[in-house]
């Protein structure tokens, strides 16, 4: 087993406003109020960031194609037949986690308590953002990594997208060391940090990164089939 | 109609706060639904025509747009503000039983769920659409929506939850009101949710969209 972990310089983070403007819905009467607001967020949403992020590559990989399971460290993750059909020819599991830290969150909602919906919200899309972002560089890190090997890298996966259940989260945060990046889960599975991703990454040579699958997934609320709607 | 109870259903339609306010752009410098209310008040216009046929209208117009994909997030946000900042000055008439809402709509983010942006987006839109709004916050206990409820015998309830592992404390939260007060309607709503949850753990109504609330409640 393979562990990495880093912390993500605010810096290199690449939000664009396109971005938010995708995830928010944004006509042009609304666009002059909204990007006085995204001004406000690029310049005091980075302080309040503090991105920790990671992997650990598990090579103890078992796919049961009859119960579309993957077998992780022998732990089964019932991962659903969408991420099964991505995954199954990795020879490797890259579990992650990211985060980026409480702050902004807190900040969100304290503008949604004052009456500064808007403000707030747009406050919360950067976080999520910031998140994704991250965990994207963490990601290239890793596809630089495995390239070495010969190997390719698929998209992440997560509990709670493509019908896998978010109660796998469990299961997910015991392969990790504990309290890795930070990172607890309630009882309901939920992330704390609120503004936190986890979830597998396949490796192995027949793996190959693909554009967005949103076409097989019938999640409707997710953030990647926004942004893609919306582009 | 009275010109200023048109001004005021356009300002709330279109998020005109106030005089100060920069949005929208076609309205910069014009006043909004603070002065507008206060001005109507002070011309002795009734408060109830102020809510009913001023300020419900606005919201309504633009919860309407926004469920047919019209407007975004941002204008029901607006739309919203302008609205509260108009009810306070109704406060006291609400309080001396002058202006009677429409009813009591308790709602809160299920416990084990920390989620609240679609929950504040309905409390918004219920309240302007002339409901009492008593908003829980999250991670609500089943215990507190009741004793809620026991306060607010004749409320409706709204449930809220974002992940398929909360969607699944709803079930026991609506068994409990169900069983002290089965006659209280409740509204389920979040993301992983549709109809068929909704009837499988007992509650009323799976509320797709803040205006899919409005026309249930209305409709009671």
């Amino acid at each position: 087993m393979h562990l990495q972990q880093f912390n993500i310089p605010n810096l290199l983070l690449e939000i664009n406003r396109a971005e938010i403007y995708a995830v928010l819905g944004v006509s042009a009467e609304a666009r002059g109020l909204v990007d006085e607001y995204i001004d406000e967020v690029f310049m005091n949403g980075p302080e309040l960031l503090k991105i920790t992020g990671g992997y650990l590559i598990v090579e103890d990989v078992v796919m049961d194609t009859k119960l579309k399971q993957v077998l992780v460290n022998g732990i089964p993750f019932n991962i659903k037949n969408i991420i099964f059909q991505q995954l199954k020819a990795s020879k490797k599991i890259a579990v992650f986690a990211c985060t980026i830290g409480d702050a902004l969150f807190e900040k969100s909602r304290t503008l949604m308590v004052n009456n500064e919906m808007l403000h707030g919200y747009i406050y919360d899309i950067y976080g999520s953002l910031a998140v994704e972002n991250a965990m994207e560089q963490i990601q290239n890190n890793l596809k630089l990594e495995m390239a070495k090997t010969g190997s390719g890298i698929s998209n992440r996966y997560s509990p709670g997208y493509c019908g896998w259940m978010v109660s796998e989260q469990k299961k997910l945060f015991s392969l990790l060391p504990p309290g890795f990046c930070g990172i607890s889960l309630s009882d309901s599975c939920l992330m704390q940090p609120i503004k936190s991703i986890s979830g597998f990454i396949g490796i192995g040579p027949e793996i190959h990164h693909k554009a967005y699958t949103c076409e097989v997934c019938d999640s409707s609320q997710c953030l990647y089939r926004n942004l893609k709607q919306n582009k | 109609m009275n010109e200023i109870i048109e001004k005021l259903t356009t300002c709330i339609e279109f998020g005109k706060i106030n005089q100060k306010s920069p949005f929208p752009p076609s309205m910069r410098g014009e006043v909004g639904a603070d002065e507008l209310t206060k001005q109507a008040l002070e011309e002795g216009i009734k408060p109830t025509e102020i809510l009913e046929q001023g300020l419900i209208p606005g919201m309504n117009a633009v919860g309407l747009k926004f469920s047919q994909g019209k407007v975004f997030v941002p204008e029901m946000l607006m739309a919203a503000k302008a609205m509260s900042t108009a009810l306070v000055h109704l406060k006291p008439y609400f309080q001396s039983g002058e202006v009677k809402r429409k009813g009591t709509f308790i709602i809160g983010t299920v416990f084990g769920d920390l989620h609240d942006i679609g929950k504040n987006l309905v409390a918004m839109t219920v309240e302007g659409a002339g409901w009492e709004v008593i908003d829980l916050g999250v991670d609500v206990k089943a215990e507190t929506f009741l004793d809620t409820l026991e306060k607010y015998p004749d409320s409706t309830v709204g449930i809220s939850a974002l992940l398929t592992t909360t969607m699944a404390n709803m079930e026991s939260v609506v068994k409990m009101l169900k069983e002290k007060h089965p006659s209280t309607k409740i509204l389920v709503g979040g993301a992983p949710l549709n109809t068929e949850f909704s009837n499988k753990i007992g509650a009323d109504f799976y509320c797709r969209d803040p205006q899919g609330a409005v026309a249930y409640l209305n409709n009671l």
